[in-house]
């Protein structure tokens, strides 16, 4: 190759990672990967000398607690419980409640201190919340502690955005934990709907382009227009008994419609905190690229199945195992439902890619973290459960069961990269961008954004109106400016 | 029993006191416990509606800021106002036509029939389910694409462009549905053993003296049945404002703010944004709503006795 084509090639790529590379946007700061490196240097003096049986040693007998969400994520790992146990003598019991049962009991408990959990999983809209009010304790201290860092801990397995994101909070940044349920928003789409010949024909006659899995939102809002048949109409040679649907929605009041739409302000004007704040946490939510995006997305429920102005996550993807859908923007994690053949019409008919890029390539992601309370009664030995369950051996037997993988080591196993979204989920994972759950007003932000997301929709208001009354709101809780001042 | 055998006149009257003491001090642990579990949370959720205190935000610790609270939520909060005024259009809507229904439902079933305690019996199930299981049976049943009742109504003909949960103008009038649906067999049980309950007598002098059938239900059955109509009325009026689970299950609020029923607004507050000052102001207005209401349904009662007496 040149020596001008190598520099030119490199010139391109340094544009295209500054341009779109939230991931490199973000990488350690000197203080953080200062922490890292000294972190590594005493696991590499553990090596060959620590072992998990010895560390744990003073810990023996003890009850470990923890209050997790109810998620494949968590019921994995207490099948291999025994062999923690066998190993340390430290007990370990679990309890899991559904989402908003989970952060009533945690807000609870850390509000009433009572220690009564010694790992707590935290999602990450909380984490400001529960790191700023000094409900949880960092966990740099045992990562420093040679007596209780297990060499193999492996810290350079982790996205840096994703434990970054999860796990890391305060002015400076310290880890708190590790990421424990971390899915990823990608495209699905019907795969053989997309191969097939007769539909691919077309499909070509109409747009003049072939049919493809769509590479931006103009050519997603043609397919979406293109499947979009009546019941009686021929669909992959077959007359459809139903209606069929090009895209899949979420339109409730919920955090759903957020997280969706989210996907779609972050690619037309960038990614930063979502699409809704710059880099000072000034609002940006009502930005000119924001309401085109929310334009598009209110047009799209042309498309859509009628019930799905009511639809959050869950009914997304019973529309695609009951064969009525055609492509969506969804949670990966919710993939295994769509591919289990017990559940799914549509098992091993499915592709999964990125999601379309209209100028940023992005991929909203939700996480939670793993967490120690401040309060808790046994920090030492929780550490070194965590520490464990966290292991490149217990995460990857945990993926095998379903559980969304964090680490590197996982997705590069091959038993993981066969399963057919993982691959479309680690390149997401590369333009991955988080809500801004960095501001512990976010849960109030997010309330009020899924409540004017609905009114746009709805067309009790325009998509302008209805992203200025969030900016004003948004600047009443956040006490910062707003970049674009309303126009209405 | 010494106490219960005076000897003087002097004995007779301690006598008396100590019987008067002794009911008070039998009655002391009951009247404690009862203010320890009505007063202490009032007063403790007083106490935290004067402060700030907010579970996410660190910098509102619980300062204390009087009555700001109350000012902003009568002053400014707009949201709440709004679902103040849905949930007493709610509650007007659900209770009348549950009152009706129930009704006539009772004086339809008032008489012996083959297999009157089975049709008793079912019409009562729906009052018997968890209004969680309420919830979410009818949120498969409204499925848009899948649900039984979308197909019974386009099946009949019935135009259905959108889902019945996904517009603002059929929201809550579903949402009336299913309660009304839900509750009107409470209201139809307790007229029905109201009607059982009452005495032969004023309708054989009302036979005697040859009133009309209209004449004896409005002369006779409504003001005998009145204590137990407003008894059923006041308990639909508070059950009916705290109205929560069917709101949380299926439509969340929304879509917008169209079904955000007061009690969801107080939940959303509490403990999606765990404004908890805040949120105790919420609920000390609720409170003191369903307390006037109490206080007026007791004074008719109290009324109608005196006219009675």
């Amino acid at each position: 190759m040149k020596k001008s084509t190598i520099v030119y090639l490199m010139v391109v790529s340094l544009a295209v990672a500054l341009a779109f590379g939230t991931f490199t946007a973000h990488a350690w700061t000197p203080d953080e990967q200062a922490l890292l490196d000294k972190a590594k240097e005493i696991a590499s003096d553990n090596a060959g000398v620590w072992s998990l049986e010895e560390a744990a040693k003073p810990y023996r007998g003890v009850t470990l607690k923890i209050l997790a969400d109810a998620a494949t994520e968590a019921d994995a790992p207490q099948n291999y419980d025994s062999e923690f146990i066998k190993m340390t003598g430290i007990k370990v019991l679990w309890e899991q409640n559904p989402w908003d049962e989970h952060r009533s009991k945690m807000f609870m408990d850390f509000a009433a201190g009572t220690g009564i959990y010694d790992l707590v999983w935290v999602p990450f809209d909380d984490m400001a919340s529960v790191t700023g009010k000094g409900y949880v304790q960092p966990v740099d201290k045992f990562m420093l502690n040679p007596k209780l860092l297990d060499p193999n801990i492996n810290l350079d397995d982790y996205s840096e955005a994703l434990w970054k994101y999860t796990s890391w909070y305060g002015k400076p940044a310290k880890p708190y934990g590790f990421p424990c349920e971390n899915p990823t928003m990608i495209l699905w789409y019907r795969k053989d709907l997309f191969d097939n010949p007769t539909e691919k024909a077309n499909f070509k006659k109409t747009y003049r382009y072939e049919l493809q899995v769509p590479k931006n939102f103009e050519q997603y809002n043609h397919i979406a227009e293109f499947f979009t048949r009546k019941k009686g109409e021929r669909l992959a040679g077959e007359v459809l008994d139903r209606d069929f649907y090009g895209v899949g929605q979420s339109g409730k009041r919920h955090w759903a419609s957020v997280c969706e739409w989210m996907n779609l302000a972050s690619t037309w004007g960038g990614p930063t905190w979502g699409g809704t704040l710059d880099e000072n946490d000034d609002v940006v939510i009502n930005r000119p690229e924001n309401v085109e995006a929310l334009e598009y997305w209110i047009s799209l429920f042309r498309f859509s199945p009628p019930g799905s102005v009511d639809w959050y996550w869950d009914l997304k993807s019973t529309a695609f195992q009951k064969n009525i859908v055609a492509m969506a923007l969804a949670w990966n994690d919710q993939s295994y439902e769509i591919e289990d053949p017990e559940k799914s019409e549509v098992a091993g008919k499915m592709g999964y890619d990125l999601i379309p890029i209209q100028k940023y390539p992005v991929s909203h992601f939700g996480s939670w973290s793993w967490t120690i309370p401040t309060k808790a009664k046994n920090p030492d030995a929780a550490w070194l459960y965590l520490q464990w369950v966290n292991s490149r051996d217990i995460a990857l037997k945990c993926a095998l069961e379903g559980a969304m993988p964090s680490r590197k080591y996982v997705f590069d196993s091959p038993e993981i990269s066969a399963i057919p979204f993982m691959p479309a989920t680690k390149k997401a994972l590369d333009h991955a961008f988080p809500r801004p759950v960095h501001r512990p007003e976010w849960g109030e932000m997010g309330e009020i954004l899924a409540l004017y997301l609905t009114k746009a929709h709805r067309m009790e208001m325009t998509a302008q109106e209805a992203l200025d009354k969030v900016a004003v709101e948004w600047q009443r809780l956040l006490g910062t400016s707003i970049v674009h001042p309303p126009k209405t | 029993m010494g106490l219960l055998i005076p000897s003087s006149g002097q004995d007779k009257e301690k006598t008396v006191l100590k019987r008067k003491y002794t009911g008070y001090l039998l009655l002391l642990p009951t009247l404690a416990l009862l203010a320890f579990l009505s007063l202490v949370p009032f007063i403790y959720a007083f106490n935290l509606s004067l402060r700030d205190l907010n579970l996410r935000i660190p910098r509102l610790a619980g300062q204390f800021v009087g009555v700001d609270n109350f000012r902003y939520l009568m002053r400014e909060d707009s949201e709440f106002w709004h679902s103040m005024g849905i949930t007493v259009l709610f509650l007007v809507v659900v209770v009348s036509i549950e009152f009706v229904a129930g009704f006539a439902l009772a004086l339809l079933l008032n008489r012996e029939f083959k297999g009157k305690r089975i049709v008793v019996s079912l019409a009562v199930i729906p009052m018997m389910i968890a209004p969680v299981a309420v919830g979410l049976m009818w949120r498969v049943a409204l499925n848009y694409e899948l649900g039984i009742v979308t197909y019974l109504l386009k099946s009949i003909g019935i135009p259905m462009k959108e889902a019945l949960l996904g517009t603002s103008a059929t929201a809550l009038a579903t949402l009336m549905v299913i309660d009304i649906w839900q509750w009107t067999p409470f209201i139809f049980l307790i007229i029905l053993a109201g009607l059982h309950s009452l005495p032969k007598e004023p309708y054989e002098a009302a036979q005697v003296d040859g009133a009309s059938k209209w004449k004896i239900f409005r002369l006779v059955t409504l003001p005998l049945l009145k204590p137990l109509i407003i008894i059923a009325l006041l308990l639909r009026v508070i059950d009916a404002f705290k109205t929560f689970d069917q709101v949380y299950i299926l439509t969340g609020g929304g879509p917008g703010n169209a079904t955000d029923l007061v009690c969801m607004f107080a939940y959303r507050t509490n403990f999606k944004i765990w404004n908890l000052g805040y949120g105790a102001a919420v609920v000390l207005v609720i409170f003191l709503v369903i307390l006037i209401v109490t206080a007026f349904f007791y004074a008719v009662t109290q009324k109608k006795e005196e006219e009675v007496v």
